[in-house]
């Protein structure tokens, strides 16, 4: 579990009434049953989750989440857009290579294509 | 056999959290709760609740921080939906053709592909976004109309940040996040807060928010009122 995800269970729980030291076990054991790839910790935790986008606490803790779900948010599309920027600077290297001949460069065009194509596959657009 | 959740929901603890979850659950769709510290008596503060508290003075600037990072989120996307349409650009020039030489196409996949990141550029700097490291555009375009495509080779074609490097206050929004999970993951997990370096560290995110709009920074920076 990322910290983030655990800073959202904490703040939804407690400010919802939830005994801290139950809390912090709580998170704790469910960690260590989506490391052991047990079922209900994965499927709990899922729901949690999807819990986060329905209404938040007032006060510090509902912005603590918000601030969270901004921050996974950003990591997400900072992935594709570094995938994005990673599979077309491939193709600009491929394109700047040396032709020594025809052959060459009908690899290179393979290869150039190849390189588009994997940046449309991994950011999945 | 039993399993890590369903041991401990099987205690004393985890039967009251049981209810706390079930009833968290069903407030889907209702009111989350009122209080930001539930149903705890008045006067007891546990570590998470003395954390929370404190945040609770910096409510103002954790809300623009927020606003901040949901607009780098915007133009990331941006971003990346722009390059997207370069690969089909791309994608979609037809290289399959007898009558183009392999040299030909490959000029044709440069042109495309260059023309696309200069657009992406241009308009990035036009929108003043800043995003993170952006392929460089191929220049020497007048290079492109001889055959020898090996002069195609960027002068600039490495990853090099220019218009695209993050701001300070963007980097300063996104370190603030990550002292306030590092913290509360602390709190949560250690229910400690005397360690020095967390300490430390929770200075750093006052630094660090000093830097936003509304900060004692910025306060400090603006002219006395008469």
């Amino acid at each position: 579990m990322e910290t983030s995800e655990k800073v959202m269970i904490a703040c939804l729980l407690i400010s919802e009434g939830g005994e801290e030291d139950a809390v912090r076990e709580f998170i704790s054991v469910l960690e260590e049953g989506i490391s052991l790839g047990e079922r209900d910790a994965v499927d709990l935790h899922a729901k949690l989750m999807r819990r986060m986008d329905g209404p938040l606490p007032d006060g510090p803790a509902g912005a603590v989440i918000r601030l969270m779900k901004a921050k996974r948010d950003h990591d997400a599309v900072r992935r594709r857009y570094g995938m994005a920027v990673e599979g077309l600077s491939k193709a600009l290297s491929i394109l700047s290579q040396p032709i020594k001949g025809d052959l060459s460069a009908r690899i290179m065009v393979t290869r150039a294509m190849s390189a588009i194509g994997e940046v449309r596959e991994a950011v999945g657009a | 056999m039993t399993t890590k959740v369903g041991n401990f929901m099987n205690t004393a603890k985890g039967m009251a959290l049981a209810g706390v979850i079930a009833a968290t659950m069903a407030a889907v769709s209702g009111a989350a709760s009122a209080s930001p510290f539930g149903g705890v008596a008045a006067g007891v503060l546990n570590p998470y609740r003395q954390e929370m508290a404190r945040l609770g003075d910096r409510i103002v600037e954790l809300a623009e921080v927020e606003r901040r990072v949901m607009a780098m989120n915007e133009d990331l996307e941006w971003a990346t939906q722009s390059l997207m349409e370069v690969t089909a650009e791309v994608e979609s020039v037809i290289v399959d053709d007898d009558r183009i030489t392999p040299r030909q196409q490959l000029r044709l996949i440069a042109d495309v592909l260059s023309d696309g990141l200069a657009r992406v550029r241009r308009d990035a700097a036009f929108r003043n976004i800043k995003v993170g490291p952006l392929p460089r555009v191929m220049e020497a375009r007048d290079s492109w109309s001889s055959d020898d495509l090996s002069r195609l080779e960027a002068k600039e074609s490495d990853l090099v940040a220019s218009i695209d490097s993050y701001s300070s206050e963007n980097e300063a929004a996104l370190e603030v996040i990550r002292q306030v999970s590092k913290k509360l993951d602390h709190v949560i997990l250690a229910a400690d807060l005397k360690d020095s370096d967390e300490l430390e560290a929770f200075d750093v995110l006052v630094e660090a928010m000093d830097l936003l709009p509304g900060g004692e920074a910025a306060a400090a920076d603006e002219p006395a009122q008469p």
